[in-house]
């Protein structure tokens, strides 16, 4: 808990500072942030906004506070965070306009505005996710020992694992998108060699895993771990752990399946 | 030193993490310098591998210092770590022992299996430890700053 002297009463409602500033911790939550960083945040902002006292608290899913507005009173909110997705770029634009609202309060029906076109916004281009799948499968097929043609392949199957991530409905449950997503890329693998006599289908599957490794949900957990947050850490660390096995058991099932044939 | 490999590697690391870092939206104008922290975690460890050093060893080294690195940088543009931080330690994932791990289970290997689950552990332990060390020596760093500065506030 900080407390510190608030220079004078703001012109606000602070229910709705508090709207806004759970806003901005609920954003950077959805786009991968350590919880550290959204208490953080959050803390920051309510003490700019002229709060004495807060007491903010977050899990992977969840971000709570309470403060002690301007005037006295108490005033509590609690949000919770629906799927969480990775977009560096977000963290980046919400931590910016926390770093300029601690500054220099602003007008907290603006600032929802401004959360609102930051999250809307897309950085890059789907083709250019499709083409940035393709060379990231690619190259990785190649960083672990594979060749041209293994490149090429895996190139063409990073693809369809990128429509499987972009195009998918919303609906469909998580765990089953990754299971299938993962049987897919290691059944065209292993079809496609049988085609394609000098491919090598381990290093085509290995460049393709790398695309579908829950890079992000792992650093932010061990990040989380050893910051002290303990809960989170380990919710995350599961869920990476979980990811993984799911992964490993869709290219297992295609591999036993199919390449028991070829 | 074979170096006609790790320049190979690391070619065709840059081309993946390029496009990782591009799936994971990283900001353009921060691209250039995450795909430098990238390219120095991945010669360490084509390095480390080449004079055969540990696979503890090497990946400790090939994660801690493009850690510092990120940490330094992070602090330079005034961006959250964890933009460099991703891309940068990507190439350290075990992918082709994870891969192998589920293979051997597969295929019945147990004695193989081992071997590589063993490995792939290893690795993230190497990782983690180095996360750990750098993570901790940072905060320390900055609280030790936050320290002084409200010393000298105190003093005036």
């Amino acid at each position: 808990m900080n407390v510190r002297e608030s220079s004078a009463t703001l012109p606000y409602d602070y229910d709705d500072v508090l709207d806004v500033v759970l806003d901005i911790g609920c954003r950077l939550l959805e786009a991968g942030a350590e919880v550290r960083r959204v208490e953080d945040t959050v803390e920051r902002l309510c003490l700019a906004y002229g709060a004495h006292s807060v007491d903010v608290f977050s899990i992977v899913v969840l971000v709570g506070v309470t403060v002690e507005g301007p005037n006295g009173d108490h005033y509590t909110q609690i949000r919770k965070v629906g799927n969480i997705g990775n977009s560096l770029v977000r963290i980046e634009k919400l931590n910016a306009l926390s770093r300029r609202l601690c500054a220099c309060p602003e007008d907290p029906w603006a600032v929802k505005e401004e959360v609102k076109q930051i999250c809307a916004k897309k950085t890059y281009s789907d083709v250019l996710m499709l083409l940035s799948a393709a060379i990231a499968a690619g190259g990785f097929a190649m960083f672990f020992g594979g060749g041209w043609i293994d490149g090429l392949i895996a190139a063409c199957i990073g693809v369809l694992i990128m429509v499987f991530t972009l195009y998918t409905p919303a609906k469909v449950n998580a765990t089953l998108k990754t299971f299938l997503t993962a049987f897919v890329a290691g059944a065209s693998a292993l079809l496609i060699c049988t085609f394609v006599p000098s491919g090598h289908p381990a290093e085509i599957m290995i460049g393709t895993i790398m695309l579908m490794i829950p890079g992000l949900a792992l650093g932010t957990s061990l990040r989380d771990l050893f910051g002290g947050d303990m809960v989170s850490g380990l919710l995350r660390f599961v869920q990476a752990l979980f990811t993984a096995a799911l992964i490993a058991a869709g290219y297992g099932l295609a591999w036993l399946t199919i390449g028991g044939f070829v | 030193m074979n170096w006609g490999q790790i320049i190979a590697g690391t070619a065709s690391c840059f081309v993946a993490l390029l496009g990782i870092a591009i799936i994971f939206d990283v900001p353009s104008k921060k691209l250039p310098w995450a795909m430098l922290g990238s390219v120095i975690s991945c010669v360490i460890m084509l390095i480390g591998d080449e004079i055969g050093l540990d696979l503890l060893i090497t990946n400790m080294i090939a994660t801690a210092v493009p850690c510092v690195y990120c940490d330094a940088m992070a602090r330079v543009l005034k961006t959250p770590t964890t933009i460099f931080m991703i891309p940068t330690l990507l190439p350290l994932v075990p992918g082709s022992r994870l891969y192998y791990t589920m293979f051997y289970l597969f295929s019945g290997q147990q004695a193989l299996f081992m071997e590589n689950m063993l490995a792939a552990v290893k690795i993230c332990t190497g990782i983690a430890m180095a996360i750990i060390v750098v993570t901790g020596a940072m905060r320390w760093l900055e609280a030790a700053k936050r320290q002084r500065l409200e010393r000298e506030k105190g003093q005036r």
